[in-house]
């Protein structure tokens, strides 16, 4: 499957406390900061 | 702060980029949340965690999943039974484009002597499914060197996942049944 540059990516991340989910979700978000994304948005949710 | 998550508490995040906007406010990326069935990929640290929040998948999405199981404190006070791998399979299948296993755990055991590295080598299983497109290995690296700490151990597993993940897709892609 292809994307295109103006296409919506959507990732979720889900583990339990202290997986490292957020490390991993914060590594996506910097890293597409660092490929030029225009918007890059995200939510953290804790049970 | 402390305590946001109890211990074995579900714990999940959604991350949305848009490499390029359409300078359209109907059709830019808007909000944090994905909505119900859109999600591209799920990256899980946990089996069950995937079946948790699955709501977001649709026949688009593919998982990479941990095999390395949790039992949630339900289970383990012996009030409710851990599902297989299998049934987990079977189940998200259905809602899934491709559903992948490894295990990160027991990867990172072997190669790191610690399982610190399991959400690293789950986040380059993620990239070895290219469903995380725009972003480059470089990218990835440069955040590693900048934010986290032992750089060097975790670029090690970021490769790790990709090499591993690879391996993966291609002999699920010629064995569907088999879970790793």
């Amino acid at each position: 499957m292809s994307f295109k540059e103006t296409d919506i990516i959507n990732i979720v991340v889900a583990g339990t406390a202290g997986q490292g989910v957020i490390s991993v979700k914060r590594l996506i978000e910097f890293a597409a900061q660092k490929a030029g994304a225009e918007r890059i948005l995200g939510s953290e949710i804790f049970i | 702060m402390h305590g946001l998550a109890q211990r074995e508490g579900a714990i999940t995040s959604h991350t949305r980029y848009q490499k390029k906007l359409f300078n359209n406010p109907r059709k830019d990326l808007q909000s944090s949340l994905i909505c119900y069935g859109d999600a591209d990929i799920y990256i899980c640290l946990e089996p069950v965690e995937a079946l948790r929040r699955g709501i977001f998948a649709s026949e688009k999405t593919t998982f990479v999943i941990n095999s390395r199981t949790i039992p949630g404190v339900m289970i383990t006070a012996g009030l409710e039974k851990y599902p297989s791998l299998d049934k987990i399979k079977e189940t998200l299948i259905g809602n899934a484009k491709d559903v992948y296993f490894i295990n990160a755990t027991e990867i990172s055991l072997e190669y790191f002597k610690q399982n610190q590295q399991v959400n690293i080598i789950m986040l380059g299983f993620a990239i070895s499914t290219n469903k995380l497109p725009f972003i480059e290995i470089d990218h990835y690296e440069d955040v590693i060197k900048e934010w986290l700490k032992d750089p060097e151990i975790n670029i090690k597993a970021l490769h790790l996942g990709i090499e591993k993940g690879k391996e993966i897709i291609e002999k699920m892609n010629l064995n569907p049944d088999k879970i790793e």
